[in-house]
């Protein structure tokens, strides 16, 4: 049973009280993920993000900017997310998760299932970190408190990286914001999943964001997840999709399928989830192709 | 800490550990509602509230992130509802009120959270339609519904809301010479349900109980080579540690059948060897959970860890290890030849009542077998001759309040507040354990949050009961949710063949049926549910030529037990798609191939006599049967020879069906009783033995009171299920409810109507022939008329006959079997392997619907169970024997996402002598339908036959032959080249 909670009221006090407390200190967002009897033997201090302001969700001049603690519902409510984004929150748990989880626990977390990583990569979604700042009273708080205002979060006490960044190294601070380019015109998005009941996890995802440059496929980007341990980008598969006219579904689910390594688990045979991650591949394909059809006529 | 928040309007400070959830602080500050059906894992909601005006799970919630926050529970909607000048506390908001009149509440353990998820849809969507209750309550899990009516219940409130006159929708009501029978009424126990009021064990129990947490064994099979429990014992605030050392070696089934049972007695409270994994090992009694769980962890065991055995296949096999290798001991019918010379004393011994073909040493738990005319010549009359497997894996019936039970001291008496289906059975099984007079003991059934027959079990009922015997102390036990995946009882995996003989012109000749079953670890019904899936199927057609076998295997896997349809799931799957499967190789339409070999009215199903439960069964006529209407209407609704096309692609689209039937309880071995007593004003107490378990038998046997003595339904009170206060019954299983419960009731209100009557010619001066009773509670004579509250006041005067009181019994040697047709149309995508039920129509004959929408709720809560079956659901073993799913995350139980496009159910009337008032039973009989007939809609859709539940993509996939390359069936291409490098 955890043992303490902890509700600061500034990101600075948080990053302290996480140096204090140590490694077994967790942030806690929304909780969906952190308090389920599902990570059971959490025993360590709880450091509630809920007092920090972390809730705000701005357009900005070529991005959105989301508040780790902007919920799943919030994104999937507001017109300014890319619908990309919105859709995938959309599939994350139910109405009564969504209501508690956040875009920041959600990436904290980083579960190998769920729709909502794999559509913030191909989005090329870059997160801001607040890093503690040894040796000041309040670390890096001058700097946070810019950042938390809409400044640049290149400060001394903070850093932005990729999401694909943090997914392959984990995150360092605390989450503060995610940036979410606003997706240039023309370009198209499509994502596709296997589950096996309308609430169940994502247990395979695909997510792809694409150009057009006539009838072939500009900066096309292939993301999945469930195949292994995080939500990955299929680089092999983007490079060899890039300037091609869109095969045929068959052709891609070959070439998908060549470049997974699934394991077999409970969830499905690896020859399973390697043949179902070409298909949803393909079809996510496909529906981006068509979205970048449509978002030429809006 | 102490946490400030509003709580439903008023600012309350909720004490909390830190690391309390706000499930257990608002539990705390009296919010029973706030239900816990997935023990913190988030997955089921029925711990949610309203924060800041959105459903949240409170098992997900830290009890501090809520500071300062405004949180409302259900109650806060009767709060609202009341708030005039004079509050009532009873006074239902306008969309509990709708909830109530839907029949969308059954066994209220979810209620309060789908309440607070429709009015958090309602506050910020005046108008919803189906997809956005749909998204409103995706997180909101119910296992007794079926959901369908949730949006019925919901639109009305949102149009009442608008137009304060707005009428429910119209529901089909029956028998129009009847003033209750057959309408529209109020679950009698739904307003408590919509308020959160106190109804369950858990809000029984009191500060200061003991807690029960139980060591499971880590091993499938093994022994208890030693075991050291000193240290546990020392930690303080433990009261006692059980073992097999310290408990009462008498040996029992924990089955709750009428007794003499047909299952084996092979279980004691602890035994020293070990058969499944989560098997008792050590029970901690200790003053917290807390403390109990930490003496756990201080138990030190010693085991001998043995082979296990996983399937019927390894149980079969030469050699195999044995599971019960005790003493055999019979109480009659011991065949001369027994022989315990190879018994192993560890293994305990096991008592028959009588011989159920069992043989132990060769892991067979029971058998049987029988037929009627002659196979043999049958299948050489056969043009045609098709031999299937069917088979299908552990599911669990996962009623969402766990098994549960609290114990407790009053005098020299235990009181065992139970979640049970069966009390008497229960007190019984408990005496003999305890090895005290059943009159020391009272069972009283609480109201339970599902059932579904795992409920007809003793599973953890002895052990609390014998530490509170022991301790004096209060005790609760509680299963988690893994636990009961693992150690409560699962529906039987079977493998059943089936052999059809047929003439070129579609006359079954010949049927040969044999199931097979997995009991697990222990024989709890390990005859009788093998047995049930071929008695609830054979009947279906009429063969001159048939025969059976029914066995069952012990294993080291979950414990199987009861579970709605009790088998006949099963059979239903195999035989029914069987006849689809023959259907084809005849090339007939299915549905001609039905109507030719159906059972019809006036048939006499002679098979029935060789499928007693135990002993020898009755041929039986069928004397109703509402399978021609079903049949035709399910073949116009679905619009059945015509082929749909989907427009896509990879997607096909397929039809199927199936008939169904079940029985209306035992006849022959059932009985039950029920007490009407008359008040001071003319009311009613109703004491009926039966067993509600949110299925509405209360309001069913009210009903039928109602209805013979001319009085409204709120003029009676229920009690019922209490083995101190109403007379026996032999609980709710086998579909006895309505049949056997309601046929007591109906005949102690007969009874009362004469003692009325008798009453009345005293008070009129009138002959008993010049009078009859009138609504509202008036016996009219040809000269006057009195009012029950008349003769209540004279009857109890001084001078009076005394209260009148009026007991009666229901037995019946005759049997009413409820028949039905399955209609499903399915759209199967050749690319995923995902099938999506598109329409799902299910015709149920239950003679008089006595409560209707009650019945439609507990077909659409059957069906949708058994979707679950057959597309989503399976306990997953690993090679030891431990399931690799036993939580909502991994196994897939489908929710109101999962609802067929179009799902409708229908009643079909049918004129039956021998229920009350003509009604036959209706819910068990609605797990029948949906696996055969997904998997026919399967085949006509993309030609394959899924032969084994449930079709999962994957199933599908390979079935498809989509999985027999690991490239995929594109093969190498310039892409993949380029992707390689």
């Amino acid at each position: 049973m955890t043992r303490e909670f902890h509700r600061p009221a500034t990101i600075a006090a948080a990053l302290t009280l996480k140096r204090d407390l140590g490694a077994a200190a967790t942030f806690l967002a929304g909780g969906t993920l952190v308090n389920s009897s599902r990570f059971s033997g959490r025993t360590g201090p709880l450091i509630s993000l809920d007092g920090l302001d972390l809730g705000r969700l701005e357009a900005r001049p070529g991005q959105i900017a989301l508040g780790a603690g902007v919920t799943l519902q919030a994104l999937v409510e507001a017109p300014v997310v890319p619908a990309a984004l919105r859709q995938a929150a959309l599939l994350v748990g139910n109405r009564n998760i969504r209501n508690q989880a956040t875009i920041g626990g959600q990436i904290g977390a980083m579960e190998p299932h769920g729709a909502l990583l794999p559509a913030l990569l191909t989005l090329e979604a870059s997160v801001v970190e607040a890093l503690p700042d040894d040796g000041t009273a309040a670390p890096g708080a001058a700097d946070l408190a810019r950042e938390m205002t809409g400044g640049d979060g290149q400060g001394r006490s903070s850093r932005v990286r990729s999401l694909e960044a943090v997914l392959e190294s984990g995150l360092e601070g605390l989450l503060c914001w995610v940036h979410v380019p606003v997706p240039s015109g023309g370009r198209g998005s499509g994502l596709a999943r296997y589950a096996r009941t309308a609430g169940d996890l994502s247990l395979l995802h695909a997510a792809v964001s694409l150009g057009r440059d006539g009838d072939r496929l500009d900066r096309p980007i292939v993301a999945v997840g469930g195949i292994g341990p995080r939500a990955v980008r299929l680089a092999t598969v983007e490079q060899a999709l890039a300037g091609a006219v869109l095969p045929a579904p068959g052709e891609i689910a070959t070439a998908v399928e060549g470049a997974v390594d699934p394991r077999s688990d409970v969830r499905g045979s690896a020859r399973f989830k390697r043949y179902m991650a070409g298909v949803l591949v393909a079809d996510a394909l496909a529906r981006a192709w068509k979205d970048t059809f449509e978002e030429a006529g809006r | 800490m102490t946490v400030r928040v509003t709580l439903d309007g008023k600012l309350r400070d909720l004490a909390a550990a830190p690391g309390d959830n706000l499930r257990e602080a608002l539990v705390r500050a009296g919010i029973l509602s706030a239900r816990n059906g997935c023990n913190g894992e988030g997955s089921c909601g029925a711990c949610a509230v309203l924060v800041e005006g959105r459903q949240v799970n409170t098992c997900l919630l830290v009890a501090g992130q809520v500071e300062g926050k405004e949180i409302r529970t259900v109650q806060s909607l009767s709060a609202a509802a009341s708030a005039g000048a004079v509050r009532d506390p009873r006074q239902l908001s306008v969309l509990q009120a709708a909830f109530v009149e839907s029949g969308i509440v059954q066994c209220g353990y979810c209620t309060p959270s789908m309440l607070t998820a429709a009015q958090e849809l309602l506050e910020r969507n005046p108008d919803p339609d189906r997809e956005h209750i749909v998204d409103a309550l995706s997180g909101t899990f119910c296992r007794c519904t079926g959901y369908e009516q949730v949006f019925g219940a919901i639109q009305t409130a949102a149009r009442r809301l608008a137009d304060p006159t707005y009428a429910p929708p119209v529901i089909p009501e029956f028998r129009e010479d009847l003033r209750v029978v057959g309408k529209r009424a109020a679950k009698v126990d739904a307003p408590n349900f919509v308020r959160g009021g106190r109804a369950f064990v858990e809000d029984r129990v009191p500060e200061r109980t003991c807690h029960i947490k139980m060591l499971g064994s880590p091993h499938a099979h093994a022994y208890i080579k030693r075991i050291d429990t000193r240290a546990a014992e020392r930690l303080p605030g433990v009261v006692a540690v059980l073992t097999h050392l310290n408990t009462p070696d008498i040996v029992y089934g924990s089955a709750g059948q009428g007794f003499p049972e047909p299952s084996p007695y092979d279980r004691r409270m602890f035994g020293q060897k070990l058969r499944h994994v989560g098997d008792r090992v050590a029970a901690v009694v200790a003053e917290t959970a807390e403390i109990a769980r930490q003496a756990l962890e201080l138990i030190d065991v010693e085991y001998e860890v043995l082979e296990p055995v996983l399937t019927i296949e390894d149980a079969r096999a030469p050699g195999a290890p044995i599971v019960h290798n005790g003493e055999l001991a019979f109480v009659t019918g011991a065949p001369a030849d027994l022989d315990n010379s190879s018994a192993d004393p560890r293994d305990g011994q096991i008592l028959y009542q009588f011989p159920i073909h069992a043989d132990p040493r060769r892991n067979l738990a029971a058998s049987v077998s029988g037929g009627i005319g002659d196979v043999v010549r049958g299948f050489a009359e056969a043009d045609v001759i098709l031999e299937r497997e069917y088979s299908g894996g552990s599911v669990q019936s996962t009623p969402l309040e766990p098994h549960i039970v609290y114990t407790k001291m009053e005098g020299d008496r235990l009181v065992i507040h139970a979640s049970t289906q069966v009390p008497w059975h229960l007190r019984r099984i408990v005496a003999r354990i305890l090895d005290v007079p059943e009159t020391r003991i009272r069972v009283t059934k609480e109201r339970t949050g599902g059932a579904f027959g795992a409920k007809q079990d003793v599973v953890l009922e002895d052990v609390a009961a014998y530490a509170t015997w022991i301790t004096g102390r209060d005790v609760l036990f509680r299963y988690t949710r893994e636990e009961e995946f693992i150690a409560s009882r699962t529906r039987h995996p079977m493998t059943i063949r089936v052999k059809l003989g047929a003439r070129r012109d579609g006359t079954l000749v010949a049927i040969e049926m044999n199931a097979v079953a997995n009991t697990g670890p222990y024989g709890a019904h390990c005859l009788t549910v093998p047995m049930n899936a071929c008695s609830k199927s054979l009947p279906l057609f009429l063969c001159d030529n048939v025969h059976f076998t029914a066995s069952a295997y012990y294993s080291n896997v979950a414990p199987s037990g009861a579970y709605q349809g009790y088998g006949a799931p099963q059979g239903a799957f195999a035989l029914q798609l069987a006849i689809c499967e023959m259907a084809a190789e005849l090339g007939m339409n299915p549905m001609d191939f039905l109507e030719k070999n159906r059972v019809r009215e006036g048939a006499m199903l002679e098979i029935l006599k060789c499928l007693g439960e135990g002993r020898e069964g009755i041929p039986q006529l069928v004397y109703s049967c509402g399978l021609d209407q079903a049949l035709d209407q399910g073949r116009r609704l679905l619009d059945w020879n015509r082929r749909e096309e989907s427009g896509e692609v990879d997607v096909r689209i397929g039809k199927g069906v199936a008939l169904v039937q079940q029985g209306s309880g035992l006849p022959g071995l059932d009985s039950a009783n029920a007490t009407l007593t008359m008040n001071g004003d003319g009311t009613f107490m109703l004491l009926s033995g039966g067993a509600d378990l949110g299925t509405g038998l209360d309001t069913l046997t009210s009903k039928l009171a109602a209805e013979v003595l001319c009085a409204r339904i709120e003029d009676f009170a229920i009690t019922s299920g209490d083995t101190d206060v109403t007379p026996f019954d032999t609980g709710a299983y086998a579909s006895s409810g309505t049949f056997f419960s309601g046929g007591a009731a109906l005949n102690a209100a007969r009874e009362m109507k004469r003692k009325i009557l008798d009453a009345a010619t005293e008070l009129l001066g009138e002959p008993a022939e010049n009078l009859e009773l009138v609504f509202p509670s008036t016996v009219r004579g040809k000269t006057g008329r009195v009012t029950y509250d008349a003769i209540a006041r004279h009857t109890q005067s001084g001078t009076g006959r005394g209260q009148l009181v009026a007991t009666a019994h229901f037995i019946a040697d005759k049997g009413s079997f409820p028949y039905g047709a399955h209609f499903c149309q399915v759209a199967v995508n050749t690319r995923t392997g995902a099938v999506q039920v598109q329409k799902y129509y299910a015709l149920q004959d239950c003679g008089t619907p006595i409560n209707p929408e009650l019945a439609l709720g507990q077909v659409y809560g059957g069906v949708l169970k058994t979707i679950g079956h057959a597309l989503y659901e399976e306990m997953v073993y690993d090679d030891a024997g431990r399931c690799l799913n036993p939580n909502f995350t991994d196994y897939k139980v489908p929710g109101i996402g999962d609802l067929p496009d179009d799902f409708r159910a229908v009643l079909i009337e049918t004129d039956d002598p021998f229920g009350p008032f003509g009604g036959k039973s209706i819910s068990e009989i609605a797990t029948n339908g949906a696996a055969p007939a997904i998997a026919a809609a399967i085949h006509d859709a993309v030609g394959v036959w899924m032969r084994d539940w449930p079709f999962t993509p994957e199933k599908i996939l390979s079935a498809l032959g989509k999985l027999d390359s690991t490239t995929g069936s594109a093969g190498r291409s310039d892409l993949a080249a380029r992707t390689a490098g």
